[in-house]
Protein backbone atom coordinates (compact mmCIF):
# COMPACT_ATOMS: atom_id res chain seq x y z
CA UNK A 1 0.00 0.00 0.00
CA UNK A 2 2.85 2.37 0.82
CA UNK A 3 4.54 1.79 -2.53
CA UNK A 4 1.24 2.45 -4.25
CA UNK A 5 1.09 5.84 -2.59
CA UNK A 6 4.63 6.68 -3.51
CA UNK A 7 4.06 5.70 -7.10
CA UNK A 8 1.02 7.90 -7.40
CA UNK A 9 1.67 10.90 -5.19
CA UNK A 10 4.45 12.76 -7.02
CA UNK A 11 2.38 12.98 -10.21
CA UNK A 12 -0.70 14.22 -8.42
CA UNK A 13 -2.36 17.41 -9.41
CA UNK A 14 -4.00 19.45 -6.73
CA UNK A 15 -7.48 20.74 -7.03
CA UNK A 16 -9.16 21.31 -10.35
CA UNK A 17 -5.96 22.23 -12.22
CA UNK A 18 -6.01 21.82 -15.98
CA UNK A 19 -3.22 20.91 -18.32
CA UNK A 20 -1.80 24.03 -20.02
CA UNK A 21 -2.38 22.67 -23.52
CA UNK A 22 -6.08 22.57 -22.83
CA UNK A 23 -6.37 26.23 -22.02
CA UNK A 24 -3.98 27.88 -24.45
CA UNK A 25 -4.26 26.21 -27.83
CA UNK A 26 -7.02 27.04 -30.28
CA UNK A 27 -9.30 24.24 -31.44
CA UNK A 28 -7.82 23.94 -34.96
CA UNK A 29 -4.37 23.40 -33.49
CA UNK A 30 -5.68 20.83 -31.01
CA UNK A 31 -7.28 18.96 -33.91
CA UNK A 32 -3.99 18.96 -35.76
CA UNK A 33 -2.18 17.61 -32.70
CA UNK A 34 -4.92 15.05 -32.16
CA UNK A 35 -4.35 13.78 -35.67
CA UNK A 36 -0.56 13.98 -35.98
CA UNK A 37 1.07 14.34 -32.54
CA UNK A 38 2.80 11.74 -30.39
CA UNK A 39 0.46 9.50 -28.37
CA UNK A 40 0.91 11.65 -25.26
CA UNK A 41 0.31 14.88 -27.18
CA UNK A 42 -2.73 13.36 -28.85
CA UNK A 43 -4.13 12.29 -25.50
CA UNK A 44 -3.76 15.79 -24.10
CA UNK A 45 -5.16 17.41 -27.20
CA UNK A 46 -8.11 15.04 -27.25
CA UNK A 47 -8.85 15.75 -23.61
CA UNK A 48 -8.70 19.45 -24.34
CA UNK A 49 -10.96 18.99 -27.34
CA UNK A 50 -13.34 16.92 -25.27
CA UNK A 51 -13.76 19.87 -22.97
CA UNK A 52 -14.15 22.49 -25.66
CA UNK A 53 -16.35 20.35 -27.89
CA UNK A 54 -18.59 19.55 -24.96
CA UNK A 55 -18.91 23.22 -24.18
CA UNK A 56 -20.05 23.82 -27.72
CA UNK A 57 -22.38 20.81 -27.61
CA UNK A 58 -20.70 19.15 -30.56
CA UNK A 59 -19.38 15.96 -29.11
CA UNK A 60 -19.98 13.99 -32.31
CA UNK A 61 -17.24 16.01 -34.03
CA UNK A 62 -14.77 14.79 -31.43
CA UNK A 63 -15.89 11.20 -31.97
CA UNK A 64 -14.59 11.28 -35.54
CA UNK A 65 -11.27 12.79 -34.55
CA UNK A 66 -10.80 10.34 -31.69
CA UNK A 67 -11.45 7.46 -34.07
CA UNK A 68 -9.08 8.91 -36.68
CA UNK A 69 -6.33 9.42 -34.11
CA UNK A 70 -6.79 5.85 -32.77
CA UNK A 71 -5.70 6.99 -29.38
CA UNK A 72 -4.64 4.51 -26.72
CA UNK A 73 -4.63 6.73 -23.67
CA UNK A 74 -7.64 8.21 -21.91
CA UNK A 75 -10.03 6.08 -23.90
CA UNK A 76 -12.54 3.64 -22.53
CA UNK A 77 -11.63 0.01 -22.97
CA UNK A 78 -14.59 -2.03 -21.83
CA UNK A 79 -15.11 -5.75 -22.12
CA UNK A 80 -17.98 -7.82 -20.77
CA UNK A 81 -17.70 -11.55 -20.08
CA UNK A 82 -20.34 -14.18 -19.34
CA UNK A 83 -19.66 -16.65 -16.51
CA UNK A 84 -22.57 -18.82 -17.69
CA UNK A 85 -23.78 -19.17 -14.06
CA UNK A 86 -20.44 -20.69 -13.08
CA UNK A 87 -17.75 -19.31 -10.80
CA UNK A 88 -14.78 -19.13 -13.17
CA UNK A 89 -13.64 -15.59 -13.89
CA UNK A 90 -13.73 -13.80 -16.21
CA UNK A 91 -15.73 -16.33 -18.32
CA UNK A 92 -16.23 -15.97 -22.08
CA UNK A 93 -15.96 -12.63 -23.84
CA UNK A 94 -19.32 -11.45 -25.18
CA UNK A 95 -18.86 -7.74 -25.92
CA UNK A 96 -15.80 -5.51 -26.38
CA UNK A 97 -15.33 -1.77 -26.69
CA UNK A 98 -17.05 -0.33 -29.72
CA UNK A 99 -19.11 -3.43 -30.48
CA UNK A 100 -22.85 -3.23 -30.97
CA UNK A 101 -25.34 -4.24 -28.25
CA UNK A 102 -26.01 -7.96 -27.92
CA UNK A 103 -29.39 -9.66 -27.18
CA UNK A 104 -28.39 -10.25 -23.51
CA UNK A 105 -29.59 -7.20 -21.57
CA UNK A 106 -27.27 -7.83 -18.60
CA UNK A 107 -24.26 -7.60 -20.92
CA UNK A 108 -25.42 -4.28 -22.33
CA UNK A 109 -26.23 -2.88 -18.90
CA UNK A 110 -22.73 -3.75 -17.66
CA UNK A 111 -21.23 -2.19 -20.80
CA UNK A 112 -23.26 1.00 -20.51
CA UNK A 113 -22.92 1.29 -16.72
CA UNK A 114 -19.15 0.90 -16.72
CA UNK A 115 -19.10 3.45 -19.55
CA UNK A 116 -21.20 5.95 -17.57
CA UNK A 117 -18.83 5.49 -14.61
CA UNK A 118 -15.74 5.96 -16.77
CA UNK A 119 -17.32 9.11 -18.22
CA UNK A 120 -18.03 10.66 -14.81
CA UNK A 121 -14.47 10.11 -13.60
CA UNK A 122 -12.95 11.24 -16.88
CA UNK A 123 -15.14 14.19 -17.78
CA UNK A 124 -15.76 15.61 -14.31
CA UNK A 125 -12.48 14.74 -12.55
CA UNK A 126 -9.98 14.25 -15.38
CA UNK A 127 -9.34 10.68 -14.25
CA UNK A 128 -8.19 8.06 -16.72
CA UNK A 129 -10.10 4.98 -15.54
CA UNK A 130 -10.03 3.19 -12.18
CA UNK A 131 -6.28 3.42 -11.66
CA UNK A 132 -5.87 6.78 -13.49
CA UNK A 133 -3.59 4.90 -15.88
CA UNK A 134 -6.14 3.68 -18.39
CA UNK A 135 -7.04 0.38 -16.76
CA UNK A 136 -9.43 -1.62 -18.98
CA UNK A 137 -12.90 -2.06 -17.47
CA UNK A 138 -13.61 -5.78 -17.27
CA UNK A 139 -17.04 -7.02 -16.18
CA UNK A 140 -18.41 -10.52 -15.70
CA UNK A 141 -22.19 -11.08 -15.71
CA UNK A 142 -24.24 -14.18 -14.83
CA UNK A 143 -21.84 -15.10 -12.01
CA UNK A 144 -22.94 -18.26 -10.16
CA UNK A 145 -26.63 -19.22 -9.76
CA UNK A 146 -29.21 -16.79 -8.33
CA UNK A 147 -26.31 -14.79 -6.91
CA UNK A 148 -27.62 -11.84 -4.86
CA UNK A 149 -24.57 -9.65 -5.16
CA UNK A 150 -22.13 -7.58 -7.17
CA UNK A 151 -18.56 -6.83 -6.19
CA UNK A 152 -15.24 -5.36 -7.29
CA UNK A 153 -12.84 -8.30 -7.26
CA UNK A 154 -9.62 -6.26 -7.18
CA UNK A 155 -9.20 -6.09 -10.95
CA UNK A 156 -12.67 -6.59 -12.40
CA UNK A 157 -16.40 -6.25 -11.76
CA UNK A 158 -18.58 -9.26 -10.95
CA UNK A 159 -22.40 -9.23 -11.24
CA UNK A 160 -25.01 -11.75 -10.13
CA UNK A 161 -28.48 -12.19 -11.60
CA UNK A 162 -30.19 -12.06 -8.20
CA UNK A 163 -32.55 -14.75 -6.90
CA UNK A 164 -35.47 -13.25 -8.84
CA UNK A 165 -37.59 -12.88 -5.70
CA UNK A 166 -35.79 -10.53 -3.34
CA UNK A 167 -33.32 -9.17 -5.84
CA UNK A 168 -33.24 -8.73 -9.60
CA UNK A 169 -30.18 -8.28 -11.83
CA UNK A 170 -27.43 -6.26 -10.19
CA UNK A 171 -26.49 -4.72 -13.55
CA UNK A 172 -29.92 -3.06 -13.73
CA UNK A 173 -28.83 -0.14 -11.51
CA UNK A 174 -26.16 2.17 -12.84
CA UNK A 175 -25.47 3.42 -9.29
CA UNK A 176 -24.61 -0.15 -8.24
CA UNK A 177 -22.09 -0.32 -11.09
CA UNK A 178 -20.68 3.10 -10.16
CA UNK A 179 -20.51 2.00 -6.51
CA UNK A 180 -18.53 -1.14 -7.28
CA UNK A 181 -16.09 0.54 -9.68
CA UNK A 182 -15.50 3.23 -7.05
CA UNK A 183 -14.26 0.50 -4.70
CA UNK A 184 -11.61 0.06 -7.39
CA UNK A 185 -10.78 3.79 -7.41
CA UNK A 186 -10.53 3.73 -3.60
CA UNK A 187 -8.19 0.74 -3.82
CA UNK A 188 -5.83 2.86 -5.96
CA UNK A 189 -6.20 6.05 -3.91
CA UNK A 190 -7.00 6.37 -0.20
CA UNK A 191 -7.07 2.58 0.19
CA UNK A 192 -9.49 2.95 3.10
CA UNK A 193 -9.37 -0.12 5.35
CA UNK A 194 -12.56 -2.13 5.01
CA UNK A 195 -13.56 -2.10 8.67
CA UNK A 196 -15.12 0.27 11.21
CA UNK A 197 -15.11 4.01 10.33
CA UNK A 198 -12.54 3.82 7.49
CA UNK A 199 -14.64 0.97 6.07
CA UNK A 200 -17.85 2.97 6.42
CA UNK A 201 -16.10 5.83 4.57
CA UNK A 202 -15.07 3.32 1.89
CA UNK A 203 -18.72 2.33 1.50
CA UNK A 204 -19.91 5.93 1.63
CA UNK A 205 -17.54 7.17 -1.09
CA UNK A 206 -18.69 4.21 -3.22
CA UNK A 207 -22.34 5.27 -2.67
CA UNK A 208 -21.54 8.95 -3.32
CA UNK A 209 -19.90 8.34 -6.69
CA UNK A 210 -22.39 5.60 -7.55
CA UNK A 211 -25.19 8.11 -7.04
CA UNK A 212 -23.28 10.76 -9.00
CA UNK A 213 -22.88 8.37 -11.95
CA UNK A 214 -26.66 7.95 -11.94
CA UNK A 215 -27.39 11.66 -11.49
CA UNK A 216 -25.05 12.61 -14.30
CA UNK A 217 -26.38 9.96 -16.68
CA UNK A 218 -29.91 11.28 -16.00
CA UNK A 219 -28.81 14.93 -16.17
CA UNK A 220 -30.25 15.63 -12.72
CA UNK A 221 -29.51 18.46 -10.32
CA UNK A 222 -29.00 17.72 -6.61
CA UNK A 223 -32.61 18.79 -6.02
CA UNK A 224 -34.02 16.50 -8.72
CA UNK A 225 -32.02 13.39 -7.70
CA UNK A 226 -33.65 10.62 -5.63
CA UNK A 227 -30.44 10.06 -3.60
CA UNK A 228 -31.29 6.36 -3.40
CA UNK A 229 -28.83 3.51 -3.83
CA UNK A 230 -30.13 0.45 -5.67
CA UNK A 231 -33.58 1.78 -6.60
CA UNK A 232 -35.19 -0.90 -8.77
CA UNK A 233 -33.00 -3.73 -7.46
CA UNK A 234 -35.64 -5.27 -5.19
CA UNK A 235 -38.14 -7.82 -6.43
CA UNK A 236 -41.75 -6.60 -6.84
CA UNK A 237 -42.96 -7.99 -3.48
CA UNK A 238 -40.26 -6.41 -1.32
CA UNK A 239 -41.47 -3.50 0.77
CA UNK A 240 -38.88 -0.85 0.07
CA UNK A 241 -37.79 1.63 -2.55
CA UNK A 242 -34.06 0.94 -2.49
CA UNK A 243 -31.22 -0.46 -0.38
CA UNK A 244 -30.05 2.82 1.04
CA UNK A 245 -31.21 6.41 1.17
CA UNK A 246 -28.51 9.07 1.29
CA UNK A 247 -31.07 11.79 2.06
CA UNK A 248 -32.83 9.84 4.82
CA UNK A 249 -30.69 6.93 6.00
CA UNK A 250 -32.76 4.24 7.75
CA UNK A 251 -35.87 4.74 5.59
CA UNK A 252 -35.03 2.84 2.38
CA UNK A 253 -36.88 -0.39 3.20
CA UNK A 254 -38.94 -2.10 5.90
CA UNK A 255 -39.82 -5.62 4.85
CA UNK A 256 -40.96 -8.76 6.73
CA UNK A 257 -38.22 -10.88 5.11
CA UNK A 258 -35.36 -8.40 4.76
CA UNK A 259 -35.99 -6.47 7.97
CA UNK A 260 -35.65 -2.72 8.31
CA UNK A 261 -32.98 -0.45 6.82
CA UNK A 262 -30.46 -0.27 9.72
CA UNK A 263 -28.63 2.92 8.71
CA UNK A 264 -28.23 5.78 11.20
CA UNK A 265 -28.60 9.38 9.97
CA UNK A 266 -26.25 10.95 12.53
CA UNK A 267 -23.50 10.20 15.06
CA UNK A 268 -25.97 10.03 17.97
CA UNK A 269 -27.26 6.81 16.41
CA UNK A 270 -23.89 5.35 15.34
CA UNK A 271 -24.17 1.53 15.42
CA UNK A 272 -21.46 -0.38 17.28
CA UNK A 273 -21.38 -3.92 15.91
CA UNK A 274 -18.95 -6.71 15.04
CA UNK A 275 -21.02 -7.70 12.03
CA UNK A 276 -20.50 -6.35 8.53
CA UNK A 277 -16.83 -5.59 9.26
CA UNK A 278 -17.91 -3.26 12.05
CA UNK A 279 -21.03 -1.95 10.31
CA UNK A 280 -19.42 -0.59 7.14
CA UNK A 281 -22.74 -0.70 5.23
CA UNK A 282 -24.61 0.62 8.27
CA UNK A 283 -22.68 3.64 9.54
CA UNK A 284 -21.95 4.76 5.97
CA UNK A 285 -25.40 6.39 6.30
CA UNK A 286 -23.79 9.19 8.33
CA UNK A 287 -21.19 10.38 5.76
CA UNK A 288 -23.72 9.64 2.97
CA UNK A 289 -26.12 12.13 4.50
CA UNK A 290 -23.32 14.65 4.98
CA UNK A 291 -22.65 14.53 1.23
CA UNK A 292 -26.36 14.86 0.45
CA UNK A 293 -26.71 17.86 2.78
CA UNK A 294 -23.62 19.57 1.33
CA UNK A 295 -24.62 18.91 -2.29
CA UNK A 296 -28.21 20.12 -1.87
CA UNK A 297 -27.08 23.23 0.05
CA UNK A 298 -24.60 24.07 -2.74
CA UNK A 299 -27.24 23.39 -5.39
CA UNK A 300 -26.82 22.68 -9.09
CA UNK A 301 -25.27 19.48 -10.31
CA UNK A 302 -23.86 17.52 -7.39
CA UNK A 303 -20.90 16.01 -9.24
CA UNK A 304 -19.49 19.43 -10.09
CA UNK A 305 -18.67 21.10 -6.76
CA UNK A 306 -19.57 18.73 -3.92
CA UNK A 307 -18.37 15.80 -6.05
CA UNK A 308 -15.09 17.58 -6.85
CA UNK A 309 -14.45 18.23 -3.14
CA UNK A 310 -15.11 14.59 -2.26
CA UNK A 311 -13.05 13.34 -5.22
CA UNK A 312 -9.97 15.46 -4.46
CA UNK A 313 -10.23 14.47 -0.78
CA UNK A 314 -10.35 10.79 -1.73
CA UNK A 315 -7.50 11.13 -4.21
CA UNK A 316 -5.08 13.33 -2.28
CA UNK A 317 -5.93 13.52 1.40
CA UNK A 318 -7.58 10.50 2.96
CA UNK A 319 -5.37 7.70 4.27
CA UNK A 320 -6.15 4.01 4.90
CA UNK A 321 -7.02 4.61 8.56
CA UNK A 322 -8.95 7.89 8.18
CA UNK A 323 -12.11 8.16 10.30
CA UNK A 324 -15.26 10.30 9.97
CA UNK A 325 -13.68 13.27 11.77
CA UNK A 326 -10.71 13.19 9.37
CA UNK A 327 -13.06 13.06 6.38
CA UNK A 328 -15.00 16.04 7.76
CA UNK A 329 -11.82 18.09 8.35
CA UNK A 330 -10.27 17.15 5.02
CA UNK A 331 -13.35 17.79 2.86
CA UNK A 332 -13.82 21.15 4.61
CA UNK A 333 -10.16 22.03 3.98
CA UNK A 334 -10.31 20.92 0.32
CA UNK A 335 -13.53 22.90 -0.22
CA UNK A 336 -11.74 25.96 1.15
CA UNK A 337 -8.73 25.42 -1.11
CA UNK A 338 -10.79 24.84 -4.24
CA UNK A 339 -13.51 27.43 -3.78
CA UNK A 340 -12.26 29.75 -1.00
CA UNK A 341 -12.51 29.34 2.79
CA UNK A 342 -15.49 31.72 2.98
CA UNK A 343 -17.22 30.25 -0.07
CA UNK A 344 -20.73 28.79 -0.14
CA UNK A 345 -19.17 25.41 -0.89
CA UNK A 346 -16.81 25.43 2.10
CA UNK A 347 -19.57 26.63 4.42
CA UNK A 348 -22.01 24.01 3.12
CA UNK A 349 -19.52 21.18 3.60
CA UNK A 350 -18.74 22.21 7.17
CA UNK A 351 -22.42 22.70 8.03
CA UNK A 352 -23.26 19.27 6.62
CA UNK A 353 -20.74 17.48 8.86
CA UNK A 354 -22.01 19.49 11.82
CA UNK A 355 -25.59 18.52 11.12
CA UNK A 356 -24.76 14.78 11.17
CA UNK A 357 -22.82 15.30 14.41
CA UNK A 358 -19.31 14.54 13.16
CA UNK A 359 -18.00 18.08 13.68
CA UNK B 1 -28.34 -33.91 9.23
CA UNK B 2 -29.28 -30.23 9.23
CA UNK B 3 -27.36 -27.45 7.53
CA UNK B 4 -28.07 -23.80 8.26
CA UNK B 5 -26.52 -21.06 6.13
CA UNK B 6 -26.66 -17.51 7.48
CA UNK B 7 -25.59 -14.97 4.89
CA UNK B 8 -24.63 -11.37 5.68
CA UNK B 9 -22.64 -8.60 4.01
CA UNK B 10 -22.57 -8.15 0.27
CA UNK B 11 -23.54 -4.95 -1.52
CA UNK B 12 -27.01 -5.12 0.05
CA UNK B 13 -25.94 -6.21 3.55
CA UNK B 14 -29.25 -7.91 4.30
CA UNK B 15 -29.31 -11.03 6.48
CA UNK B 16 -30.71 -14.22 5.01
CA UNK B 17 -30.94 -17.66 6.60
CA UNK B 18 -31.40 -20.84 4.57
CA UNK B 19 -31.82 -24.31 6.09
CA UNK B 20 -31.72 -27.80 4.64
CA UNK B 21 -32.82 -30.80 6.74
CA UNK B 22 -31.95 -34.24 5.36
CA UNK B 23 -34.93 -35.72 7.23
CA UNK B 24 -37.28 -33.55 5.18
CA UNK B 25 -35.60 -34.32 1.84
CA UNK B 26 -36.07 -37.28 -0.48
CA UNK B 27 -33.35 -39.92 -0.42
CA UNK B 28 -31.54 -38.55 -3.46
CA UNK B 29 -31.43 -34.98 -2.19
CA UNK B 30 -30.45 -36.11 1.31
CA UNK B 31 -27.55 -38.09 -0.21
CA UNK B 32 -26.48 -35.02 -2.21
CA UNK B 33 -26.52 -32.86 0.95
CA UNK B 34 -24.31 -35.39 2.75
CA UNK B 35 -21.87 -35.50 -0.20
CA UNK B 36 -21.71 -31.68 -0.37
CA UNK B 37 -21.05 -31.39 3.38
CA UNK B 38 -18.29 -34.00 3.21
CA UNK B 39 -16.73 -32.30 0.17
CA UNK B 40 -16.80 -28.91 1.95
CA UNK B 41 -14.43 -30.32 4.62
CA UNK B 42 -15.77 -28.04 7.33
CA UNK B 43 -13.44 -29.60 9.87
CA UNK B 44 -10.51 -27.85 8.18
CA UNK B 45 -12.01 -24.37 8.68
CA UNK B 46 -11.24 -22.37 11.80
CA UNK B 47 -14.31 -21.56 13.88
CA UNK B 48 -13.27 -17.92 14.15
CA UNK B 49 -14.51 -15.41 11.63
CA UNK B 50 -12.39 -14.40 8.68
CA UNK B 51 -10.03 -11.69 9.96
CA UNK B 52 -10.94 -8.10 9.19
CA UNK B 53 -10.61 -5.95 7.19
CA UNK B 54 -12.57 -7.78 4.53
CA UNK B 55 -13.01 -7.30 0.79
CA UNK B 56 -15.60 -4.72 -0.27
CA UNK B 57 -19.13 -6.06 -0.69
CA UNK B 58 -18.26 -9.73 -0.35
CA UNK B 59 -20.68 -12.08 1.39
CA UNK B 60 -19.94 -13.53 4.80
CA UNK B 61 -21.35 -16.99 5.57
CA UNK B 62 -21.99 -18.52 8.98
CA UNK B 63 -22.59 -22.22 8.35
CA UNK B 64 -23.83 -24.62 11.01
CA UNK B 65 -23.97 -28.38 10.51
CA UNK B 66 -25.88 -30.50 13.03
CA UNK B 67 -25.20 -34.20 12.62
CA UNK B 68 -25.83 -37.10 15.01
CA UNK B 69 -26.00 -34.87 18.07
CA UNK B 70 -22.85 -32.88 17.31
CA UNK B 71 -22.78 -29.36 15.94
CA UNK B 72 -20.12 -27.39 14.14
CA UNK B 73 -20.18 -23.79 12.93
CA UNK B 74 -17.78 -21.88 10.73
CA UNK B 75 -17.76 -18.26 9.61
CA UNK B 76 -16.11 -17.56 6.29
CA UNK B 77 -15.96 -14.74 3.75
CA UNK B 78 -16.75 -15.77 0.20
CA UNK B 79 -13.36 -14.65 -1.09
CA UNK B 80 -11.61 -17.08 1.24
CA UNK B 81 -14.15 -19.92 0.99
CA UNK B 82 -13.38 -23.00 -1.09
CA UNK B 83 -15.43 -23.74 -4.18
CA UNK B 84 -16.75 -26.89 -2.45
CA UNK B 85 -18.06 -24.81 0.46
CA UNK B 86 -19.69 -22.30 -1.90
CA UNK B 87 -21.36 -25.19 -3.74
CA UNK B 88 -22.87 -26.34 -0.44
CA UNK B 89 -24.08 -22.79 0.28
CA UNK B 90 -25.61 -22.47 -3.19
CA UNK B 91 -27.32 -25.86 -2.92
CA UNK B 92 -28.84 -25.14 0.51
CA UNK B 93 -30.09 -21.77 -0.73
CA UNK B 94 -31.66 -23.39 -3.80
CA UNK B 95 -33.34 -26.14 -1.74
CA UNK B 96 -34.67 -23.62 0.77
CA UNK B 97 -36.15 -21.33 -1.86
CA UNK B 98 -37.40 -24.02 -4.28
Amino acid sequence: MVSRFERHRPARRTGAAFHPVRCILPTYMLRSIAERGTPAQRAQALQALAVSERIRGRREVLGDIAAAAAIGDAAERRSVYDAGHGSRLPGSLVRSEGQKPVPDVAVNEAYDGTGATWDLYHDAYDRNSIDDHGMPLVSTVHYRVAYDNAFWGGSQMVFGDGDGTLFGRFTACVDVIGHELTHGVIQYEASLEYADQPGALNESFADVFGSLVKQRSLGQTAKQADWLIGAGLFGPKVKGKALRSMAAPGTAYDDPVLGKDPQPADMAHYVKTDEDNGGVHINSGIPNRAFYLAATAIGGRAWEKAGMVWYVTLRDRLRPGSDFAAAADLTTAVAGELYGPGSTVAKAVKAAWRKVGVL
Amino acid sequence: MKVRVERSGGFANVHRTYTADAAALDAEAAGELLRLVEAAELATFPENPTPRPGMPDHFSYHITVVHEGSERSVTVSEDTASEALLRLVEWVQRQATA
